[in-house]
């Protein structure tokens, strides 16, 4: 599906990341390889640190602490929230829904609307682009949309394959009406649920209950201990996927978008891990320096937050001060493909803060 | 090249050998993660930039598709990033 959405823009990114710092030389010991193997290939795919929360922290507590932090300082009034929609693929409950939690959390007024998209790594896309739509209808202003990842702490940390990649963080971007011409927003989207068990966790839902045989961790032929309950990648798959499927999709976005992909400032792309975007920008033909990898190596892969995460580590004050071409890119379970292509800045803010932990939802207030 | 490809392939997996007559990826010895290792060790060790689209199985079945790979793909530029 390809759609162009006018009069919207992000008015204002705001991420948030777990203060707690997990280093990978710490936890080489759990994974059952030689040290020097793991260590090579941590350098490889860019395993260095990542941000997980405490297990009393949830999805819901990052989106509630990020928006506290934007009603504190002033830059969305909770009394005029008209739409809040979050999008995750982990639950605080299976009901209800992540968005009524956090409208309870946080004292919404009762006529805000509040919906949740579940979503894997391609959700800032999907996100962005119902809530633009939200916006293009006239029915509100502005959209609160919030991407959120928690519950690393509970993955499993015997798969090098994936518990090095983790991490929990949520992004709010605020998507708002606007009257500049320029603002428009071009979303290509691909599906092929046919490839849907190249990256799954194939127990926990309804087509197979979780129990406690599904929890039991079987070693698979490389050595990984891993159960139904748990993440299963098939890296070769994936990999293949990405480098075949998300070239043509980014110069499909351009073309529909009328502009040359030479033009793009910054690629913002899904964070997976260093060596695949590494390869995904030689063969998109794009300098690594506007196709950042580095996220996975600060903060894990937290899904549908890695984008805005990227944003607000990678250009912070540059999307406030100025207005790059960009193109947003994800990929990910289904499998997925999305991409979006705008000018994205002049933002009212673009900033990082930390989370303490302990479910806290209201970060300290300036002089506290 | 090929003694060199097999050190490499015995430091990243030295529980098995690397005989002739058996597919690495399709008997297990290397997995995808083992192949993104050996990916990059071939890259430094040999100056060369594999593109992605050569990363698949067949491509590292034997010590002969590995070395027909090194030798096909390009030196590296000083002007890449990453180097």
């Amino acid at each position: 599906m390809k759609a162009t959405v006018n009069g919207v823009r992000i008015r204002g990114i705001c991420a948030v990341v777990p203060d707690e710092i997990h280093k990978f030389a710490d936890e080489i010991k759990y994974f059952p390889f030689p040290e020097k193997s793991s260590i090579r290939l941590g350098r490889v795919m860019g395993f260095r640190e990542h941000r997980i929360t405490d297990a009393a922290t949830t999805p819901c507590d990052l989106a509630s602490y990020a928006l506290n932090y934007l009603f504190q300082n002033g830059l969305i009034q909770k009394d005029n929230l008209q739409s809040l929609l979050v999008v995750a693929q982990m639950a605080d409950h299976r009901v209800p829904g992540n968005s009524k939690i956090v409208h309870g959390q946080l004292g919404l007024p009762q006529e805000t609307f509040c919906a949740d998209l579940y979503e894997n790594c391609t959700g800032f896309i999907s996100g962005l682009y119902m809530a633009s739509v939200q916006v293009a209808s006239g029915s509100v202003d502005e959209v609160a949309l919030v991407v959120t990842d928690g519950g690393a702490c509970r993955a499993n940390k015997l798969d090098r394959n994936t518990y090095p990649l983790c991490g929990d963080a949520a992004g709010v971007a605020l998507v708002s009406k606007s009257q500049d011409p320029e603002d428009k927003i071009h979303f290509v989207f691909r599906n092929d649920g046919s490839r849907k068990d190249a990256l799954i966790v194939p127990a926990g839902g309804c087509r197979m209950p979780s129990t406690p045989e599904t929890a039991k961790a079987v070693r698979d032929e490389m050595g990984n201990y891993r159960s139904l309950n748990d993440m299963h990648m098939d890296g070769t798959a994936v990999f293949q996927f990405v480098m075949e499927s998300v070239p043509p999709l980014v110069e499909e976005a351009c073309a529909y978008a009328g502009i040359e992909k030479g033009n793009i400032q910054y690629h913002l792309t899904h964070q997976p891990n260093r060596f695949m975007l590494e390869k995904l920008a030689d063969i998109m033909e794009v300098p690594r320096e506007i196709l950042f990898n580095n996220i996975v190596e600060n903060f894990g892969n937290s899904s549908s937050a890695t984008i805005p995460v990227n944003m607000a580590f990678n250009l912070g004050r540059r999307l406030v001060e100025e207005k790059p071409l960009v193109c947003l890119s994800a990929f990910g379970a289904g499998l997925s493909l999305a991409a979006a292509v705008c000018r994205l800045g002049h933002m009212d803010f673009c900033e990082m803060i930390e989370h303490p932990g302990k479910g806290c939802i209201m970060p300290p207030k300036q002089g506290d | 090249m090929k003694e060199q490809i097999l050190a490499i392939l015995k430091d990243i997996q030295p529980d098995f050998e690397f005989e002739d007559n058996v597919d690495f990826v399709e008997n297990g010895y290397l997995d995808s993660f083992d192949v993104v290792t050996l990916v990059s060790e071939l890259e430094n060790r040999f100056s060369v930039l594999i593109s992605a689209l050569d990363i698949v199985p067949e491509n590292f079945g034997s010590v002969q598709s590995i070395c027909e790979l090194v030798k096909r793909s390009p030196r590296k530029t000083s002007g890449k990033a990453g180097e």
